[in-house]
């Protein structure tokens, strides 16, 4: 009885709100793992419930499923420009196979800070990816060289680091970035990030070029 | 001070965790990629579960010099 579904046993002498599924749900994951459960019960004195499952070895791992990753496309998610400044070759592919998923974006890349600056300057992209440990200046230098730059502080900034310390982001974000992202990247959180930015970007970058063209003939 | 036996230095620790995101990233990409029946699916898991356990082992020892 007391492993039967939706007996419970004595329920309307209490006002415990239940459906009566807990034992027998313990005893159906027991038994579908070779094991059981039972119950050894002494009136006035108390109950023990016991489970036996077999002992093993080795621990089983069952195949990694993907709980966070739907197929990640999304044709009409915002599209732009996008500069990802990274010196490493594999994570710039990485990224553009990724940014596959995103149609209407267009990646450019530059693989220092000196060209990074430069076409920031020339192609006055809606956002920029910038990687931190760049061979010729730091990500902090090329973050504030953008800064400084009245033509380009108004593009988000977003910064890529495997050295993520809490100071460090405070600080990454105190000086301009957007945002901040850490390695191993997270490949939805960048879609995310992304996809908010190019959302909330006052334009799209041809607008925005008509826009500071109309502010020069002023 | 000397390093703690078993623990990485800053450059190579950040090295290695980059070339760690690019295994886990284009494994996470197949994976994303791949049809749930796919015959190579738990090989690219396989691969993607050994790249996440190096990582833990790279964070662990940097724990100690951060």
């Amino acid at each position: 009885m007391l492993f039967t579904p939706f007996e419970r046993l004595g329920a309307e002498a209490t006002s415990i709100e239940g459906s009566g599924l807990g034992l027998a749900l313990s005893r159906g994951l027991a038994e579908a793992m070779g094991g059981s459960v039972g119950v050894v019960s002494e009136v006035d004195c108390g109950s023990t419930f016991w489970v036996e499952l077999a002992a093993t070895d080795e621990v089983a791992r069952s195949e990694p499923t993907d709980t966070r990753m739907p197929a990640l496309v999304s044709a009409d998610a915002a599209g732009g420009v996008v500069l990802y400044v990274e010196d490493n070759v594999s994570n710039v592919r990485l990224m553009e196979r990724l940014l596959i998923r995103r149609p209407l974006v267009t990646l450019l890349h530059a693989a220092t800070g000196e060209a990074g600056v430069a076409m920031a300057r020339g192609h006055k992209p809606d956002m920029v990816f910038l990687d931190l440990h760049l061979p010729d200046a730091s990500g902090e230098e090329v973050l504030r060289q953008l800064w400084d730059d009245p033509a380009l502080r108004g593009i988000p900034v977003v910064v890529l680091t495997a050295d993520a310390t809490i100071g460090h982001k405070s600080r990454l974000l105190a000086s301009g970035a957007a945002a901040y992202l850490t390695k191993p990247l997270e490949l939805a959180r960048v879609l995310d990030v992304l996809d908010h930015i190019l959302a909330s970007s006052p334009a799209s970058s041809t607008q925005r070029r008509a826009g500071v063209d109309a502010g020069a003939a002023q | 001070v000397s390093e703690p036996s078993g623990s990485l230095q800053g450059d190579r620790r950040h090295e290695l965790k980059n070339q760690l995101g690019i295994v886990l990233g284009f494994t996470e990409l197949l994976l994303t990629e791949m049809e749930q029946d796919d015959p190579w699916r738990a090989d690219v898991a396989e691969i993607r579960a050994a790249a996440a356990r190096a990582l833990e082992l790279v964070n662990e020892g940097g724990q100690s010099d951060a």
